[in-house]
């Protein structure tokens, strides 16, 4: 080892315990770590952070020895670990991002797990008890009984087990990925005095976490990952969160999407909306609009409810609380709570988690493609024969379009690559003809031409006058894309951006939470229709000229506002009654004004007949201008 | 029962976080003790020591059958071993087959051998299982055909002799037989077991084996481990059933497949890993002893086995609904404990044991009443008459006036001993000490065995007053 003769000339404290030189790991083809350089000193507290997917809990594992590498070395104490117990025993203790404890088991035996050996045990019982509640009191807070079992404790006690576990061995290197995601402010207080004293004792502690702030204060230095290599190591007084974006982001910007322009809405008819919509427990309501014809990024860390909420509009999980409507082609809304309501309502949804909720491994790519038609293309009434030349018509068109390489479309689908295996989840979600497709990051795991297409596909629909919601890790993947990006963060919306300007920078600042959130009110923003009645009203009017709603312009403002305050309150009411209202009405209309076509905005208008006297004025008003 | 919430009482004051509860042996001691007082109702001469000789022979072989799929039970993925029927009806052929041709003669030899092939079975599955990485069920079930189709080669017919040394044991004559002893054995032998690091590994593997193997487990080796002592167990399980059938018999192993898995899980344990023990199993294996012995004393005629099994059935599902209760009682109940519950409901069953066994009818009593009757005094009488007047036949004689002396001590010391039994649960958990169930354990099996010696023919007891009814009635 070349390094060897730098360890010599160095202190004990300073003494490098972690060398890792050019690892590379690949999932496939995911270049996980493409020729990562790392060293971690004892007695440091050393940080690794980067965006989502840069590598960094792959990076935890490999040093943890559970993973092993596809080229480069890796040296941890002089040794390379290859087994959890060959780490454990060369004193590495590791706190993966699960919450790994076994159920059924008592706390004492969760926390001394792996620390006796096959037959005989390390210490006795007494001193295991003792030492577990000694250890429980100082990290939770709170006394816990050391025989109770652990499936009867709540989560962040799981957690502290886990942590518990890794420290009971004392360990040399301490390796905590995404540890404290599932602890309070106190608690995480609490895991950093613990993790001072162990640094003071010349313990090597290595945090994975996105968690800027924290890391901030803890860290003595902070190694930065992009795209699986390190891009830059910062020294303890450098730690700020400018820099640490600034290496995050990183300088250059490619990317062939860049000379696209991002689609824009014709008008500002409604796909969906949303109102006082929650997707975790205990956070502020937020509203929501969607328009026809515009591409709507979702971002945001891991976990930050960004994919519950693009499940509740999918109608895939309901969203905890507040009113999800679609919009149909007439402009009545119906409420969405669930998946039956959102395939009615022509909303697909494609998941980026192909093995979990897409594909069916057994079947072949025919079959995975027009699987939900089978119901919709029938023949031959109550037999319900499938009507399998229409299907193949489908398949042909979509397969074309998506350019998915396939042998036979019998094959199975486990025999494509996992880009065309996306590919194929894709047409499944176009096949079905949507008006609304909800993307949860359907970009995972497929290369670039494959990506390029599809972002092609996404926008060639999206300028039909479909909406697209798409949800992404990847930042990049939005610009030149996406309409607009909403950024969620703590379970809702923080800010919002718009395509045109967009700058990933300032994205992933928000996705840390360093913006002010201003995106949200803008035009841009949550609700690019409704929400910004005070701005310049070109915007709007620019929209409402080719919609022919003339209405809007004649009607005075104080009447104006008292109908659209009743068209909210009338998409509440049941889709029933609506339905026959408007049946009503547009018979009356057909009759008096024949010119006029059904207009998406009739609903307005029906709304506003029900108060005689102003519609009945206004209407030829409209018609005679 | 009293100590649940007295101990939640407690723990809230200690505002210690979790609970130690395991409820999950709540249906299965109900269930055990309802079963019994049903059967001693129906048929006294259960409790009597012929009667439950003859129960630990017959129950046995499925007691062991149990422990055997509880072994392997715990150690996750759900190996739920299929095959442990024919397993025992090939270590049964081959032991008889190999004893006719005079190769295996010598007690300590045949031991050896039936652990030596179930332990050889159970390691070649868990090899499979581990290096193949085919489902544990899967090999399981070719297993189970493959031995069936094998039995039936070595012995197409029942037939052949057991060694000479297990022709007796048959019988059932006596509770202490030598099938009792490799009951207690292996029982004795698995408490010891629980007290080890590897079976801490082995519970932790099978409740989660990422965890497991993350923090250095070496899980390959507990699961092979696992799979041997599941195969010691039907080794012992096929010599219980040889001693019981004193013959071969390549189809009658076979039975035990589906009465063990049903054993296994009305005794608690969890077909998804690291959740199963010894008292559960001898408690669901004891169970559905207990409802074929309730209803063999119902006369169903032809139809008697398919009623066997339609009770098999609902009893189970029955039971698995009400461990839907379960999450109820963890919420409630912080420190659950099943012994002081066994006990407590033990000591309810003695009694209506105690009742059937003596109280039943006086009338067929054998010991001389007539001297007594003048002595009989009259006006009390008619005051408890009151009382048991609907119950009893007859008044109480003399000598029931004497039982009733003897019975009074009795009922104290029952009472003190739930007391005792709740103070020390309360004394343990205060104490922060995991538990003192061996000890107690310990203290109520030596009991129940004396009891067991009392009563056993030729014993101090079992000639005069309390068990002549029982022997009587029996034949």
């Amino acid at each position: 080892m070349s390094s060897a003769t730098v360890e010599n000339s160095q202190t004990a404290q300073g003494r490098e315990t972690i060398i890792v030189r050019n690892v590379k790991k690949f999932f496939g083809p995911t270049r996980a770590l493409d020729g990562v350089n790392f060293t971690a000193r004892a007695g440091e507290i050393h940080a690794v952070v980067g965006g989502n997917g840069c590598g960094k809990s792959t990076m935890a594992k490999v040093v943890s020895g559970i993973l092993p590498v596809d080229g480069g070395t890796v040296s941890i104490l002089r040794e390379t670990p290859s087994t959890p117990a060959e780490s454990k025993a060369i004193g590495i203790s590791t706190v993966y991002q699960e919450v790994l404890v076994a159920d059924e088991s008592t706390v004492v035996d969760n926390i001394f797990m792996g620390s006796d050996a096959l037959f005989s045990k390390s210490m006795s019982q007494e001193h295991k008890v003792a030492r577990t509640a000694e250890l429980m009191q100082e990290l939770a807070g709170e006394p816990v009984d050391p025989f109770a079992i652990a499936g009867t404790l709540p989560l962040g006690l799981k957690q502290w087990i886990t942590i518990a576990r890794a420290l009971v061995s004392d360990p040399r290197i301490l390796i905590l990925d995404e540890s404290s995601a599932a602890l309070d402010f106190d608690s995480t207080e609490r895991l950093f005095a613990k993790m001072r004293s162990l640094r003071d004792d010349g313990t090597t502690i290595l945090i994975v976490t996105h968690r800027i702030a924290e890391l901030i204060r803890i860290s003595d230095r902070a190694t930065v990952l992009r795209d699986g290599r390190d891009v830059g190591v910062l020294e303890k007084e450098q730690i700020t969160e400018k820099n640490l974006l600034a290496l995050m982001t990183g300088e250059e910007n490619t990317g062939t999407s860049h000379s696209h322009e991002a689609p824009q809405p014709r008008d500002s008819s409604l796909a969906m909306r949303g109102e006082n919509v929650t997707v975790w427990p205990d956070t502020k309501p937020f509203d929501f609009e969607i328009r026809r014809g515009e591409i709507v990024g979702i971002a945001g860390l891991d976990g930050q409810g960004q994919d519950a909420f693009i499940r509740a509009v999918a109608g895939v999980e309901p969203a905890r609380s507040g009113l999800i409507q679609v919009s149909d082609r007439h402009g009545e809304y119906h409420a969405v709570r669930n998946l039956a309501d959102a395939v009615e309502a022509k909303i697909s949804y494609v998941s980026g988690d192909r093995k979990r909720e897409g594909i069916f491994a057994s079947m072949s790519i025919f079959e995975n493609m027009v699987m939900p038609l089978y119901r919709e293309k029938k023949r031959g009434g109550i037999l319900s024969i499938i009507d399998w030349p229409t299907l193949g018509t489908i398949f042909r068109r979509e397969a074309d379009n998506l350019l998915i390489k396939f042998g036979l479309r019998e094959d199975r689908i486990t025999s494509l690559s996992g880009g065309n295996q996306q590919k194929v989840l894709i047409g499944r979600g176009f096949a079905m003809r949507p008006d609304v497709i909800a993307l949860n990051d359907p970009a995972r795991g497929i290369d670039v031409g494959a990506k390029t297409e599809l972002y092609k596909h996404l926008r060639t629909f999206a300028s039909d006058g479909k909406s697209v919601v798409y949800m992404s890790s990847e930042l990049e993947e939005f610009i030149g894309f996406a309409t607009r990006v909403i950024v969620f963060r703590d379970g809702r919306p923080f800010d919002a951006f718009d395509g045109r300007t967009l700058d990933p920078k300032r994205v992933l600042e928000a996705m840390f939470g360093q913006t002010d959130g201003r995106g949200l009110e803008s035009h841009w923003g949550l609700k690019p229709v409704t929400g910004n009645v005070n701005t310049p009203g070109e915007q709007r009017g620019a929209r409402t000229a080719i919609d022919g709603v003339k209405v809007s312009v004649e009607v005075p403002k104080d009447i104006r506002e008292a109908m659209e305050r009743r068209n909210r309150a009338a998409a509440l009411i049941p889709a029933t009654e609506r339905a026959e209202i408007e049946r009503s009405v547009s018979n009356v209309q057909t009759h008096t004004r024949s010119a006029v076509p059904v207009m998406p905005k009739s609903i307005r208008i029906v709304e506003f007949d029900r108060e005689r006297g102003e519609a009945r004025e206004i209407r030829p008003g409209g018609s005679g201008k | 029962m009293s100590d649940a919430p007295a101990n939640a009482g407690l723990d809230s004051v200690r505002l210690a976080q979790g609970g130690r509860a395991n409820p999950f042996l709540l249906v299965p001691i109900t269930l055990f003790f309802l079963l019994l007082g049903l059967a001693v109702l129906r048929s006294p001469s259960l409790m009597s020591s012929a009667g439950i000789g003859s129960a630990i022979i017959v129950a046995t072989p499925l007691i062991l059958a149990t422990y055997a799929l509880m072994a392997s039970v715990i150690s996750g993925r759900g190996t739920v071993d299929l095959s442990i029927g024919p397993l025992i009806g090939f270590i049964n052929v081959t032991l008889i087959q190999l004893y006719g041709a005079g190769i295996l003669t010598n007690p300590i030899a045949i031991f050896a051998y039936a652990i030596f092939i179930g332990a050889l079975y159970q390691f070649l599955f868990s090899l499979i299982v581990i290096y193949i990485r085919v489902q544990p069920i899967i090999v399981s079930l070719s297993g189970y055909l493959a031995l069936s189709g094998i039995n039936l080669v070595i012995l197409p017919r029942p037939g052949g002799v057991a060694p000479q040394f297990m022709a007796d044991w048959g019988l059932g004559t006596s509770i202490f037989s030598p099938v009792f002893a490799i009951l207690v054995i292996a029982s004795i032998a698995w408490l010891l077991f629980t007290r080890t690091a590897f079976y801490t590994h082995l519970r932790l593997m099978g409740s989660d084996e990422r965890a497991a193997y993350t923090s250095g487990v070496p899980i390959y080796v507990v699961r092979i481990g696992a799979h041997l002592i599941s195969g010691a167990f039907a080794g012992l399980a096929a010599i219980t059933f040889t001693g019981l059938i004193s013959s071969g018999d390549p189809s009658q192993g076979t039975t035990y497949t589906l009465i063990a898995v049903t054993a296994l899980v009305l005794g608690g344990a969890s077909l998804a890993g690291g959740r199963g023990g010894v008292f559960g199993s001898f408690l669901g294996a004891s169970n559905l002893y207990l409802i074929t012995f309730v209803l063999a004393t119902f006369n169903f005629g032809a139809v008697q086995s398919f009623v066997t099994n339609l009770a098999y059935g609902s009893i189970l599902v029955i039971s698995l609904l009400l461990t839907l209760i379960i999450p109820f009682i963890q919420r409630h109940i912080n420190n659950f404990s099943p012994l002081l519950y066994f006990i407590g409901l033990g000591v309810v069953a003695m009694g209506v044991i105690l009742h059937a066994t003596n109280d039943r009818d006086p009338r067929t009593r054998t010991a001389p009443v007539d001297d007594t009757v003048v002595m009989q005094p009259i006006a009390p009488i008619a005051l408890e008459e009151l009382y048991v007047g609907p119950l009893e036949v007859a008044a109480p004689t003399a000598m029931e006036e004497e039982l009733r002396q003897e019975a009074g001590p009795l009922v104290l010391v029952a009472l003190l001993l739930i007391a005792i039994a709740v103070f020390v649960r309360i004394a343990v958990y205060q104490s922060n000490r995991r538990t003192i169930a061996p000890a107690v354990a310990v203290v109520v099996a030596a009991l129940v065995l004396f009891g067991a010696y009392l009563m056993r023919a030729g014993g101090p007891f079992a000639p005069n007053n309390s068990e002549p009814t029982a022997t009587e009635e029996s034949r």
